[in-house]
């Protein structure tokens, strides 16, 4: 059995883990909240923006232009988001091998990241990202998304790649909470399943033209969808690291109940132990012979 | 005067939804004005004000770059950013102003220099509406 001190010890530290992990279920927490009133207007954003584009799309068939073609060549290109923090149970891991997978099945392609822990992550499996973004995925604003649908629109416009996908963690619907791939370029019909509502408009006008207008749309249409992207995977990562240090908080408060009930017993049954002895001690003390001492003493 | 529905949205915010009387934006070529029952139509919208009238009344505020879609329920705006004139920053709009005039001075690339005049678009709009400039 463990001594009283070293178990009193080590509650002192689980109850240290205890209060960082409620620190930071706190932190997540207040984040979820913050996020959580853009998160429904955002999801309502992504919704209409897919369904307007699905609604030209179905509408205009006869327009030729670069973001809408299916190219020859199929040199694909991965966006994979993760956090840039552990600490959130399955997330990073879950988000992450999917992509790995995604990346193994497509030999040649290339691949960005957003998140630390994504580019340590393929470092690890011998494969080193074409790109990455960092200091994005903690702080989803409009100006970042900016940046990154330009580099992805310049890169897609440049034809150093014909297709890019983006694989993040989806917070809305059916797929919640797992990993999702959602195309960004080119656009094709069959990507807009999903969407059921949407308008059969025929007879539909492009002003000034169908050209300036997807030249003008195309940039704008980018940085709605990965703002979209970015905060769904902002949004689950902190969903993520809430759970998972709330169970850490309770699994640390039942290791503690269980620490305590040990040591209880450990320090209860060393005053038994002191006692018999002191009892033991007595009995002796009561039936030794002082008449030897006695005698002794006398010689000196 | 017939209604329609109008939506504008950002991504950030939904910043308008409501009947109204009509709505005018501006295209690349110049001021569009649409009314109740207009055909599906696309078009891109360009940095400026959008006018809302209802009641009778035009309300404008400050758009950046994005595009109009109109389908047969209604009309929806999808832009960057939109404001009212109210919530306009005066001094943040000039500050972000000087920061896009100093960026233009020593472009560096193309896109680098493409962002910084939209940007320098940007704020000059935010700034003719917020000194309360009528241009509607």
């Amino acid at each position: 059995m463990q001594k009283p001190n070293e178990i009193r010890e080590h509650i002192a530290t689980v109850l240290q883990t205890q209060k960082i992990t409620h620190a930071m279920e706190m932190i997540s927490s207040n984040r979820m909240k913050q996020v959580m009133h853009h998160i429904e207007y955002n999801r309502l954003y992504f919704t209409y923006i897919r369904r307007t584009m699905k609604e030209i799309l179905s509408s205009s068939q006869d327009i030729i232009h670069p973001f809408l073609v299916e190219r020859e060549s199929k040199h694909r290109t991965f966006v994979v988001i993760s956090g840039d923090k552990g600490f959130c149970g399955a997330y990073n891991t879950t988000v992450l091998n999917y992509g790995l997978k995604r990346v193994k099945e497509n030999p040649g392609c290339s691949l960005i990241v957003m998140g630390h822990t994504a580019e340590a992550f393929f470092h690890s499996h011998k494969i080193v990202p074409n790109d990455c973004f960092h200091g994005i995925v903690q702080d989803p604003t409009l100006d970042s998304a900016r940046e990154v649908a330009n580099a992805l629109t310049d890169l897609y416009e440049n034809e150093q790649t014909d297709e890019i996908t983006m694989i993040y963690t989806s917070f809305y619907g059916e797929t919640k909470h797992q990993p999702v791939e959602s195309h960004l370029y080119p656009l094709l019909l069959p990507d807009y399943d999903d969407i059921r509502d949407a308008e059969e408009m025929d007879d539909i006008m492009y002003h000034p033209s169908a050209q300036i207008v997807f030249n003008m749309m195309m940039p704008q249409y980018a940085v709605g969808i990965v703002f979209g992207v970015m905060v769904q995977a902002y949004a689950s990562e902190h969903y993520a690291r809430m759970t998972a240090m709330r169970s850490a908080t309770t699994n640390a408060k039942d290791m503690v109940d269980g620490l305590r009930t040990q040591y209880n017993l450990a320090r209860q049954s060393a005053i038994t132990n002191e006692l018999s002895e002191i009892a033991d001690a007595a009995e002796i003390l009561k039936s030794a012979d002082f008449t030897m001492w006695g005698e002794n003493y006398d010689e000196f | 005067m017939k209604l329609f529905n109008l939506k504008i949205m950002t991504p950030e915010r939904e910043f308008f939804d409501g009947d109204v009387e009509a709505v005018s934006a501006f295209a690349p070529d110049g001021n569009v004005t649409i009314l109740a029952e207009h055909a599906p139509f696309i078009m891109p919208v360009s940095i400026g004000t959008i006018g809302i009238k209802k009641d009778s009344k035009w309300e404008k505020s400050i758009n950046s770059e994005g595009f109009l879609e109109v389908h047969h329920k209604g009309v929806i705006i999808y832009v960057q950013s939109c404001e009212r004139p109210e919530e306009i920053d005066t001094q943040r709009a000039e500050a972000a102003q000087r920061r896009a005039e100093e960026r233009l001075r020593q472009k560096q690339s193309m896109s680098e220099y493409r962002q910084s005049k939209i940007a320098l678009a940007r704020a000059m709009a935010r700034l003719q509406v917020g000194t309360k400039l009528d241009y509607l």
